[in-house]
């Protein structure tokens, strides 16, 4: 099914209000006070107080409804359809399947039947769809800042055309964010042939150049290695987060998650080793972390390689707990052989991640746990010097005109670039992106480009299958499709982003009325995986450890949440609070508790790093298990025209040198006595001997036999059928947060800002909880989700004086926000503390754009409301009328809840505990599954499975 | 000592405390008696539209059935009110000059949508879904009243919170036969002894448990 | 029961009826020191006007302004609530037990005790509601006939709250007008200036003192002092209740209830002993609050302070012997933890001045029984906040802890609160008799008949 350009069509008279209403664009995000509307609010303690009996909320008797003039095919009013689509990461595709109602996109999921992803998404992936309605997208064309249209805009790109035309594209270049679109790839190869003098140059902040240049060192030509998580049951990560944020978070989660899974019940094993100067996902659920510093990741890379006997490498004298940690790597490696991975981080020194490949050839890894292909991403003609090559010859003159394709370098390249200098030598720049972003400050012309919810397109999966990108909606504004835009720089203003996309698969699926055309497009991808190219026997090259560097060694890596900056006008994305930081709205200089002590500082302190003449300021944040002589930026923050991202945070790009990006030797840092207010979500870590996350020995995982039915002065719940409940695995939950994205992007949760979250008011319904135990300098980590429990004896019910927290028949803690009057009771009770109230009126004044990103099966709390997870009651509420109509029971999996469905590693499940054959009931009867505060006694429906014990020799 | 108060004085004070105490109870009366009264609840205030459209016209006279317009009753949510182009399948024929269908015919040829106003309308926050109603055999009338019999359309009941859980706390009496939901006229309907337990049965075949009806959570989320 | 300080000789007894009446009526109507009247007065007026501003903007912009968050969603607005409603039981306490055990001494005190209550009582009722997300909406906690269909939730501590302060609002308002009744007509006849015999004519519903009004009266004041007694003590057990009925550690507790009642009671008694020096020092009625009275008030602090301190072990021993992990630490957070200064600030305001009133010295010494009242005032009010802050802040998940502090908003609320107490009961000591003249009358009668029986 093609999507039909639907219009945006505001669901009856309140967007219209919206409009009058509009005011600043997220004014909760800025003061958390947002302008609420007093005559609304008089207006309402007017009515009820005069008409009591009356809800209150009789402001319009008669609203106006607005019907379609023609309805479009397949339309029912109120019912959500969804569409295969793809939106792009880091140029990847992250295939999706997009909910809109009435022609508005109201959500994303993974697209199910994908391979790389099984339905699964990131964080990312799941904001992606805030981007479309995002207040600070460039709304149309503008030159030199003012705005402008497409009209003064094409004629002055067919003049330019005709002058290049003329010299052969001599001094045209093109600079492009990572491509994987053929049909980009086709239509800049077409440029390049028009102009045979112009050249291409690709800028991407994170990307896998120092990865790529390891390939050659090993193979001879660049190629992409990745692990098979599923089939590796042995991995050493050397600083490799293979589980963190990124592009191949979703599919190498989902893949880890099978491993494991197969290892719970027995199949196989399942061994996580890692080395690393700094807690990562990876590390967290690993069962051998070992803290090391970059150097020594190093050294135990070469040892790591001399102890399997790979040639060139000379073992370096280890310390005795490294000695003893590689060698039960090394064993387990010799275990596991062909089923197993050696990882190094993407921004290593390449000959250490040469050395890594030369391992895994060794173990014969390569067709078992880890794969080559052919690089995904376009590579630009002059590879990894592609941008210096670019910037080099702007400053010596060369470039005439310069096109900027989702690109900013301005902000994102290292200072010692001089990007905004180099730039000042091109006599025409233009910039096409969705904001007007630091870069188009230096452009004299900004071509706004199409989100690709509503674009015509494709892209690559991770996993080198193409996706189809196909709109969902009608351009809001006066945008282009990319395509379109690199046809109109050549003077071309005749094509389309349907026929450019269209052309390029013509060989593949034919007409785009054809048959092909549209399976492929209703199925959104098409099923062609990148072809695993042979590895050659790797060159030898000996490897020195380079000896351990003085003072300080600084890594930068990119945000977990807003990643290299481009998503900084995310507001989800800004308010997800980061892994072990739980910190929200800010980055920090992150060292070890030690260091801290050391010198002093606590928690938000602002201090100065500076290596030789660079240096910046920031607030520190002591993180438990980091190695004292490393210090983590993020990459990110300090934008200086990012919407509700700007002027958050320090610019890491004052510290990284062209030369050296991502790792800085001899740092200091030094107190500057003053400090700065950090907002996060969690005050206190330290599990210190409670047992909310509980641990378990895989040895007694025969399920346990149901307890007796412990003697009550209470009425047993009622048992009819469905009664929901759900399990969150914490052996399998890396804490990547996609969870909590996907629940607020589902229930409509607001931001509310840096204050509001420093005041501990954050909205979340669905937390993810990170915990330490033990010492601090090496401490063990546990994630815990913690949804709303879903007490089966509930003391929130029996708390509140009206009845807005009431137990439905089906077991959930229903809250009913119109009925609620804030008196807080049903929270103060809570021993969870999982509910969230509305302080202030935080939805109010969202602007119009925002408010058609919201869910309209889900009611937007008012001021003074209580609010809570509910287990996505508005799909189990729609799941049932389903299967009413069909007389038929719900099926096992027919209702997902937005948590479990965006879960990379199947952690949460959900479903009917009455029905003995649910994956939820298999799982409740492991005798790993326990409940949070047992003691309590509230009976929850929500209950966790205990993290398994590392076994002896690895497990 | 001189005499402040005249001898009536203490009439006139019982009359003060017998009316204040009126006053208050009676006020209160007043408050409860307006929010029920169909001036709060707009209950029987026939609305005017930018074109007139008859219900009682069309639904009764012609005996157009309900669902010809609205499409969407038995598949979505809401009943849906009809596009500019169901209009004109007919009045494309019929009627093709009338003034007052100008409207329809302008929204035709500009393309921008008929604003009708809502007759009735929940508040935002209750979910109210046609498709599950008409399903389960409660017809039209039952919350529209006799749309066949109104010239222009009004709130036939106030749809208020009770109003819904009536229905909710005793189904019964306001099942009907699946296939005839769109009937209006059921004077006769309970003269037919073997209708009596109709509704009785109708629970029983759809399973229908007022417990689970009165989940606040089925309308509010 | 204790003899009167001074028995006046018979033929001395009309002069002395005459007396007291003069004295207790001539207050509010030639009324001594204006000046500081007014001063105290206006003083009551500007904490008034930013009572309702704070009101105001609370409403205006919603509960954000003030400090409260998840965890610690209910503020000191709550702490602020149970604070007034205690110090609201003295007074009916005092006055409808008394009479009831037909305690002559209480005689010089219920009056403005009973009027002190009243207005503690409105202050702190008006909490709940400022405190509301949505307070527009309060009167869903009333049973009324809803077009929702649906009815309070009768489990909830807050709807027994409900009930229970608005009838012992009810109910002490009656009591203290019944018996202010009197002495409104005795005002009455001795006004010179036509408005106020009005004024104090229509209050006192045409009053004559027949013996049928005494008859009625004393029925109706019965009556009221009767159901006054059960509903002090109901009052507080039930607004304990929304503490206990909490399963949090340091709230859910059995003994909160006989807890909550007598430190009301000692906070209520503390707060009439501070009046009662003050405005027998005042108004030079060192006559009528003599040191009987003093003495008296001494005991009954005494006594119930050293109750509450039994409820303050009873709370930490529970812990102890319950030995439940997280009762331990709430118990360890009010202890050392961030509310710390609040529980000792309880523990030493609240017991260690108290001791003084062991000897009857200290007892009749005004001065020093005010500054002990005023300790407690103060001690009693850092246990409302301990009791609510060193549960809530952290509960039971680490990861939710949180911290708390007021926000200005909250405190100028608080300030507030006792300017609105202050207006009414100024306002109280201007206009009416505050002392029951009748009553003292009668007791010195009394008096009079025992001592000559006594001489025979």
């Amino acid at each position: 099914m093609a999507a039909p350009p639907h219009t945006l069509i505001p669901s009856a008279g309140a967007e219209a209000r919206a409009a009058r209403r509009a005011a600043a664009e997220f004014p909760a995000a800025f003061d958390g006070l947002s302008r609420a509307d007093r005559r609304d609010l008089l207006k309402v303690m007017g009515a009820s107080l005069a008409l009591a009996g009356l809800t209150g909320c009789h402001h319009d008797p008669a609203p106006d409804a607005l019907p379609y003039v023609r309805t479009p095919d397949g339309i029912v009013l109120g019912r959500s359809r969804a569409y295969a689509t793809a939106v792009t990461f880091g140029g990847y595709a992250q295939p999706v399947l997009a909910t809109t109602h009435e022609g508005r996109p109201t959500k994303l999921e993974g697209l199910p039947e994908h391979p790389a992803s099984q339905g699964a998404t990131d964080a990312f992936t799941q904001a992606a769809l805030l981007g479309l309605y995002d207040p600070s997208r460039s709304k149309g064309p503008a030159r030199v800042g003012q705005p402008t249209d497409w009209g003064a805009f094409d004629a002055a790109m067919s003049a330019n055309a005709a002058r290049l035309d003329a010299a052969k594209g001599a001094g045209f270049r093109l600079l492009t964010g990572a491509i994987t679109s053929p049909t980009l790839g086709r239509l800049i190869e077409a440029l390049l042939q028009r102009w045979p003098l112009a050249r291409w140059h690709v800028f991407e902040a994170v990307n896998d150049d120092l990865k790529l240049q390891a390939a050659r060192l090993t193979f001879g030509r660049p190629l992409m290695v990745r692990p098979q998580l599923d089939v590796a049951e042995t991995v050493i990560t050397f600083d490799d987060d293979l589980l963190g944020p990124g592009p191949l978070q979703t599919s190498q989660a989902r893949a880890w998650a099978a491993r494991r899974g197969a290892y719970q019940v027995g199949k196989g094993g399942s061994d996580l080793f890692t080395a690393e100067p700094s807690p990562s996902l990876t590390g967290a659920v690993s069962q051998n972390r070992l803290i090391a510093s970059p150097a020594e990741v190093d050294a135990l890379v070469v040892a790591l390689a001399a102890a399997l006997a790979v040639e060139g490498a000379v073992a370096p004298l280890l310390p005795p707990a490294q000695a003893c940690w590689l060698g039960l790597a090394a064993a387990a490696l010799r275990r596991s052989g062909a089923a197993s991975y050696v990882g190094v981080g993407a921004f290593h020194d390449p000959a250490i991640q040469a050395l890594a490949l030369r391992i895994n050839t060794r173990l014969g890894t390569f067709g078992h746990a880890a794969s080559a292909t052919e690089p995904l991403i376009k590579p630009a003609p002059d590879g990894a010097g592609s941008f210096s090559t670019l910037i080099a010859d702007a400053r010596a003159g060369r470039v005439d005109t310069l096109a900027i394709f989702d690109a900013n370098p301005a902000y994102a390249a290292p200072r010692d670039f001089g990007v905004a200098d180099a730039l000042k030598q091109v006599r025409l720049r233009i910039h096409a992106g969705l904001h007007e972003d630091e870069t188009a400050a230096h452009c004299h012309w900004h071509a706004p480009v199409e989100h690709d919810l509503e674009t015509w397109g494709d892209a690559l999966a991770v996993d080198g299958r193409p996706s189809l990108i196909q709109p969902l909606v009608r351009p809001f504004y006066a945008v282009r499709a990319r395509s379109v835009l690199l046809q109109n720089l050549q003077g071309d203003f005749t094509g389309d982003a349907r026929g450019l996309l269209a052309q390029t698969w013509k060989n593949q699926l034919g007409d785009p009325q054809g048959a092909a055309w549209r399976t492929a497009q209703a199925r959104g991808f098409i099923d062609t995986p990148a072809a695993s190219a042979p590895v050659s026997t790797p060159a030898v090259s000996p490897v020195a450890t380079a000896p351990r560097p003085g003072g300080l060694t600084v890594l930068i890596k990119p945000d977990p949440a807003v990643w290299d900056g481009s998503l900084a006008t995310n507001p989800w994305l800004q308010e997800l609070p980061r892994p072990f930081t739980s910190l929200t709205w800010d980055n920090v200089v992150t060292i070890a508790p030690a260091l801290a002590a050391r010198l002093g500082l606590k928690n938000g302190d602002v201090v100065r790093l500076a290596v030789g003449v660079r240096s910046l300021e920031g607030p520190i944040w002591a993180m438990a298990g980091q190695d004292p002589s490393t210090v983590i930026l993020t990459l990110g923050y300090g934008r200086t025209a990012a919407g509700v991202g700007q002027n958050v945070g320090f610019d890491t790009g004052a510290l990284r040198t062209a030369a050296k990006p991502w790792r800085l030797d001899g740092a200091v840092l030094t107190a500057t006595g003053h400090a700065a207010a950090l907002a996060a979500t969690q005050d206190f870590t330290a599990l210190d001997g409670f047992d909310f996350v509980r641990t378990a020995a895989r040895t007694d995982m025969q399920p346990k036999p149901s307890p007796p039915p412990e003697p009550s002065f209470y009425p047993r719940q009622p048992q009819s059928r469905p009664q929901w409940g759900m399990t969150v695995d914490l052996d399998l939950c890396i804490g990547c947060n996609a969870c909590v994205t996907a629940c607020q992007a589902e229930n409509n949760v607001p931001v509310v800002g840096k204050a509001q979250v420093a005041k501990g008011r954050h909205m979340h319904w669905l937390r993810v909880d990170h915990y330490v135990e033990g010492d601090a300098a090496a401490p063990a980590f546990f994630n815990q989700p913690v949804p709303c429990m879903q007490c089966e004896q509930a003391p929130c019910e029996m708390a509140c004086p009206v009845n807005a927290s009431v137990h439905t028949d089906d077991g959930l803690n229903a809250q009913v926000y119109n009925r609620c009057i804030g008196t807080r009771t049903c929270s103060s009770y809570c021993p969870y503390k999982v509910r969230r109230f509305n302080w202030f009126d935080f939805t109010s004044a969202d602007a119009p754009e925002v408010r058609a990103a919201r869910n309209p099966d889900v009611t937007v709390r008012a001021r003074g409301v209580m609010e809570k997870c509910n287990y996505c009651l508005q799909r189990i509420v729609a799941g049932k009328i389903d299967a009413q109509v069909a007389d038929r029971d719900i099926a096992d999996g027919e209702v997902r809840t937005a948590c479990q469905q965006a879960c990379p590693t199947n952690a949460i499940v959900f479903g009917d505990i009455t029905d003995a054959e649910s994956q939820v009931v298999a799982r409740k009867a492991q005798a790993r599954n326990y409940a949070l505060l047992e003691e309590v006694n509230t009976r929850p429906r929500t209950t966790y499975l205990a993290r398994l014990k590392p076994e002896p020799g690895g497990g | 000592m001189t005499q402040i108060f005249r001898p009536s004085a203490d009439i006139w004070l019982r009359l003060t405390v017998v009316l204040v105490f009126f006053i208050v109870l009676g006020g209160g009366l007043f408050i409860t008696g307006l929010a029920r009264s169909s001036y709060a609840t707009r209950q029987g205030w026939p609305i005017d539209q930018t074109v007139p459209f008859s219900h009682k016209h069309h639904a009764g006279d012609l005996g157009i059935d309900c669902r010809y317009c609205h499409v969407d009753v038995e598949r979505g949510p809401f009943a849906g009110i009809p596009p500019t182009y169901t209009c004109m399948t007919c009045h494309s024929q019929v009627w093709t000059g009338a003034p007052m269908l100008a409207p329809v015919r302008d929204s035709l040829a500009s393309g921008q949508p008929l604003v009708w106003r809502r007759v009735a309308k929940l508040p935002g926050y209750v979910y109210f879904d046609h498709q599950i109603h008409v399903d389960r055999g409660v017809p039209c009338v039952e919350c529209h009243g006799r749309m066949d019999e109104m010239p222009l359309a009004y709130r036939a009941n106030a749809l208020e919170m009770r109003f819904c859980l009536g229905c909710h706390r005793d189904p019964a009496p306001h099942l009907k036969p699946t296939d005839q939901v769109t009937r209006m006229d059921w004077s006769g309907w309970d003269k037919v002894p073997a209708h009596l337990a109709f509704g009785q049965a109708e629970m029983r075949r759809f399973h229908i448990d007022p417990v689970k009806l009165t989940d606040c959570g089925l309308c509010h989320r | 029961m204790a003899r009167p300080a001074r028995a006046a000789p018979a033929p001395a007894l009309e002069a002395e009826y005459r007396h007291v009446t003069r004295e207790v009526t001539r207050i509010p109507l030639e009324f001594p020191h204006k000046r500081t009247w007014w001063l105290a007065f206006l003083a009551a007026l500007v904490l008034l006007g930013v009572y309702l501003i704070s009101a105001g903007i609370t409403f205006a912009q919603g509960i954000g302004d003030w400090g409260n968050d998840i965890p610690v969603n209910w503020g000191i607005a709550i702490s602020n609530y149970i604070w007034w409603i205690g110090i609201g039981h003295a007074g009916t306490l005092i006055s409808a037990m008394l009479l009831l055990m037909r305690q002559r001494w209480r005689n010089s005190l219920n009056r403005f005790a009973e009027a002190m209550t009243l207005f503690a009582v409105v202050c702190g009722g008006l909490y709940p509601i400022i405190h509301l997300g949505r307070p527009w909406f309060f009167y869903w906690m009333a049973p009324y006939p809803a077009t929702m269909g649906v009815w309070p939730q009768f489990k909830s501590p807050l709807t027994w709250d409900f009930f229970a302060v608005l009838t012992y609002l009810t109910v002490s308002a009656m009591f203290w007008y019944i018996g202010i009744i009197p002495d409104l007509a005795a005002t009455r006849d001795r006004a010179k200036r036509h408005s106020a015999r009005v004024f104090f004519g229509v209050l006192a519903l045409g009053w004559r003192g027949a013996a049928r009004h005494w008859a009625r009266w004393r029925q109706a004041y019965r009556t009221c002092a009767a159901i006054a007694v059960p509903l002090v003590v109901s009052v507080h057990s039930e607004i304990s209740m929304i503490f206990a009925a909490g399963p949090l550690p340091g709230w859910e507790s059995t003994v909160f209830p006989p807890y909550f009642v007598l430190g009301a009671a000692f906070s209520g008694f503390a707060v009439v002993a501070m009046i009662a020096t003050v405005t027998r020092r005042a108004f030079g009625l060192q006559n009528l609050i003599t040191e009987l009275h003093l003495d008296m008030l001494g005991r009954l602090t005494l006594a119930t302070g050293m109750m509450t301190a039994y409820g303050y072990f009873a709370d930490v021993f529970g812990a102890l012997y319950g030995g439940q992990r997280y009762e331990l630490h709430t118990l360890h957070e009010r202890f050392f933890g961030e509310v710390s200064w609040a529980y000792w600030g309880a523990v030493i305001l609240n017991f260690v001045p108290l001791q003084l009133l062991w000897l009857r010295r200290w007892r009749v010494n005004p001065v020093a029984l005010f500054m002990v009242g005023l300790a407690v005032t103060i001690g009693m009010w850092c246990e409302r906040y301990m009791l609510l802050v060193s549960t809530l802040y952290r509960d039971y998940l680490v990861s939710a802890w949180g911290h708390f502090w007021p926000s200005l908003i909250e405190w100028a609320l608080f300030f507030g609160s006792i300017g609105l107490w202050m207006t009414l009961f100024l306002l109280f000591i201007r206009i009416l008799p505050m002392i029951s003249a009748f009553e003292i009358k009668e007791a010195t009668f009394e008096e009079e008949e025992a001592t000559g029986a006594a001489h025979g």
